[in-house]
């Protein structure tokens, strides 16, 4: 058995411009079945831009991107759960209907039934009949997030999850990513929380302008930069491009 | 295909789940019956007040007819009732009564009258009368004294109750035309004509709406992970198309019900009768059905282009001028001698569905250009839809940004490959 066998995603000189602006330069990575791997960096390093490609919304100008050996089809084998960085959902729709929409897209074969039991769970059974934009923002979130993993991924990927969660919601997805790594998912979670990477990830990527710095086990990395923490592994890097010096 | 059907599911269902769409459905229409309704009234009630003038009935009429040239000095009032005016012999105190208000109205023709025409008419109404005509009893004395010394077919030809008797031939085949059924014939495209009008009225917002509101509520990267672009464009043309098609039916079989009510009480106003000519009928159907698609795939394109419906109500607003421009040069399309800018709307992608029922309305569209409008229509269509599929791929995830026309079609990146 290969070691690219045991890859869900495979990344190969990976490289992307906008408007002659380079956002990626030959990136290559790849995230194991069932691990999770934290892909990191500052605003603007190119974190998104590697999902959104990876996940064909964009094309690149060089090298592949592969999920599961293939290039990203919406019909393929491997189900994706997906919570972008940018959400939303359709403000003028029920609760219900909404989820039960996904859950068709999805190819969930009883969508209604799987959306009451995660509302119950989460506390909303209540607000199914809801529309959407009577719901508080953290009930939004939950309504998202449930969404995200109602096909139960093979690979879940996370673009900044906890931005804008309340205490809860952050517990419930905690939770729920616990969960879904137990069963066997792969989960790729793009975080600017160490304490969330050192909580959760395996492995971690580090960007900076759209070139990899770093990457391996967490304590690879704190290794290789002779640092205990995460956090001041960052500011290491990051901040040289800010101007900010360090002991 | 399923997921295509699990986007059309949704979308008409949410949308026949929505009151608005029903009152819009139903509420455009009224209005614009309603509006039809009160101008014809309007016009009617004009016309009749024009003609009637000012009511003398309860009036006391005078006349001193120095000309000596009425050989009639009784009217038939609005009452129907006889009234014989009062001779006077002066002018002063016919003037004088009116003015003491012993007499409404008083007509003074002039010994000259004969040279002059002109008669001179003293009232002293009240002054919300004052612009009224008080001069139809003198009028009708002027007439029926004129028509008395004038033989019968001159009184025929200036009355205008000559009848005329028109043979026409058609201009293809010589064959005689029934006037009647070429009337009927006229009404199928006019109706279609009319259905169109009202669909992209009532449904023009809506479908870019249903375009713009996934960038706009950001749920395209959400939903691009579970459905292929081509698949949810498709599904919403579709869904779309069968909210028209709904629309339509709430049009159509009032129509149809209401004609055949009348037909069977014999109250079909101006003895219309159409002819339901089937293939002609099937035609026209089809052509709406074109049409409606045409223009939502070009809804649809604004709708991709665009981030928000702000943004798309501009671009909408260009697309319903230039959808409904034929109506602007209704003179032009009304001349049997078809213009080159006639011929250039027929076949523009936006005003061909209107210009296509327009010439049908003026009877100037042969079989084989009706064809080739349809095929126009169907072709811009689906090259329409095919460019939504092309710039959704590249601005699907655009969401609060002004549209970049460079960006979209410039830009080499494509998310699928259709």
């Amino acid at each position: 058995m290969n070691q690219s066998a045991n890859n869900i995603i495979e990344v190969k000189k990976f490289g992307i411009s906008f408007g002659g602006k380079i956002v990626i330069k030959n990136l290559s990575f790849s995230v194991k079945k069932g691990e999770t791997f934290g892909l990191l960096g500052s605003n603007g390093c190119g974190k998104t831009t590697t999902i959104r490609t990876l996940l064909g919304l964009y094309q690149p100008d060089s090298g592949e991107l592969l999920i599961d050996g293939k290039k990203f089809d919406p019909n393929g084998k491997i189900k994706i759960g997906y919570l972008p960085e940018e959400r939303g959902l359709y403000k003028k729709e029920n609760v219900i209907d909404t989820m039960v929409y996904f859950g068709r897209l999805k190819g969930l074969k009883q969508p209604r039934e799987w959306s009451m039991n995660y509302l119950k769970r989460v506390g909303l059974e209540d607000f199914a009949k809801t529309k959407v934009e009577k719901l508080s923002q953290g009930m939004q979130q939950k309504v998202q997030l449930g969404i995200t993993v109602m096909n139960e991924p093979d690979l879940l990927i996370l673009d900044e999850p906890t931005k804008g969660f309340d205490p809860v919601n952050r517990r419930l997805l905690m939770e729920i990513i616990e969960e879904l790594h137990q069963k066997g998912s792969t989960i790729i979670l793009i975080t600017h929380y160490m304490d969330e990477v050192e909580k959760l990830c395996d492995h971690i990527l580090l960007l900076k302008n759209g070139v990899a710095r770093a990457s391996g086990t967490i304590n690879e990395v704190r290794n290789k930069f002779h640092r205990s923490s995460l956090d001041q592994i960052f500011i290491d890097i990051y901040g040289e491009e800010e101007g900010v010096h360090h002991e | 295909m399923s997921k295509t059907r699990q986007v059309i599911r949704f979308e008409v269902v949410r949308s026949l789940k929505k009151p608005s769409f029903w009152l819009a459905a139903i509420l455009v229409p009224i209005l614009l019956g309603f509006y039809i309704f009160i101008a014809a009234i309007s016009g009617y009630n004009a016309e009749e007040a024009l003609e009637a003038g000012v009511d003398t009935s309860n009036m006391s009429l005078g006349v001193y007819d120095e000309a000596e040239y009425l050989a009639i000095k009784t009217v038939i009032n609005k009452k129907e009732q006889e009234q014989t005016l009062k001779e006077y012999k002066n002018k002063e105190i016919g003037i004088k009564d009116v003015q003491d208000g012993k007499l409404d109205v008083f007509y003074y023709l002039p010994k000259d009258f004969k040279n002059t025409h002109t008669v001179e008419v003293y009232v002293k109404p009240d002054s919300a009368s004052i612009f009224d005509d008080y001069a139809n009893p003198i009028r009708s004395l002027l007439s029926a004294t004129a028509l008395s010394e004038v033989s019968e077919v001159n009184i025929a030809i200036i009355t205008g109750a000559v009848k005329y008797q028109t043979t026409t031939y058609d201009a293809q085949d010589n064959h005689k035309v029934d006037m009647a059924e070429a009337v009927s014939n006229l009404i199928i495209p006019a109706i279609g004509l009319a259905l169109f009008y009202i669909l992209i009225i009532v449904l023009g917002n809506r479908l870019t709406a249903a375009m713009v509101e996934e960038k706009e509520n950001r749920i395209s990267e959400l939903l691009l992970t579970s459905i292929k672009p081509i698949n949810l464009i498709v599904g919403k043309i579709i869904s779309l198309m069968i909210l028209g098609i709904i629309q339509l039916s709430v049009l159509i079989i009032p129509l149809v019900i209401g004609y055949l009510v009348a037909k069977q009480y014999d109250a079909i106003p101006f003895g219309i009768t159409i002819d339901f000519n089937p293939i002609l009928i099937t035609e026209y159907l089809a052509l709406l059905l074109a049409s409606y698609f045409l223009f939502t795939s070009l809804c649809v394109v604004i709708g991709t282009v665009t981030s928000s419906a702000k943004d798309a109500n501009s671009f909408m607003s260009v697309i319903i001028i230039l959808t409904i421009l034929p109506i602007f040069f209704i003179s032009t399309f009304a001349s049997h001698d078809v213009q080159p800018f006639t011929y250039f709307l027929t076949y523009f992608p936006p005003s061909a569905p209107l210009a296509i029922m327009l010439r049908g309305v003026f009877n100037t569209l042969p079989t084989w250009e009706l064809l080739l409008g349809f095929a126009d229509i169907l072709i811009f269509g689906f090259l329409f839809s095919r460019l939504a599929t092309y710039i959704f791929c590249r601005n699907a995830i655009a969401s609060g940004t002004k549209v970049d026309f460079k960006k979209i079609l410039g830009s080499p990146r494509k998310t699928w490959k259709n």
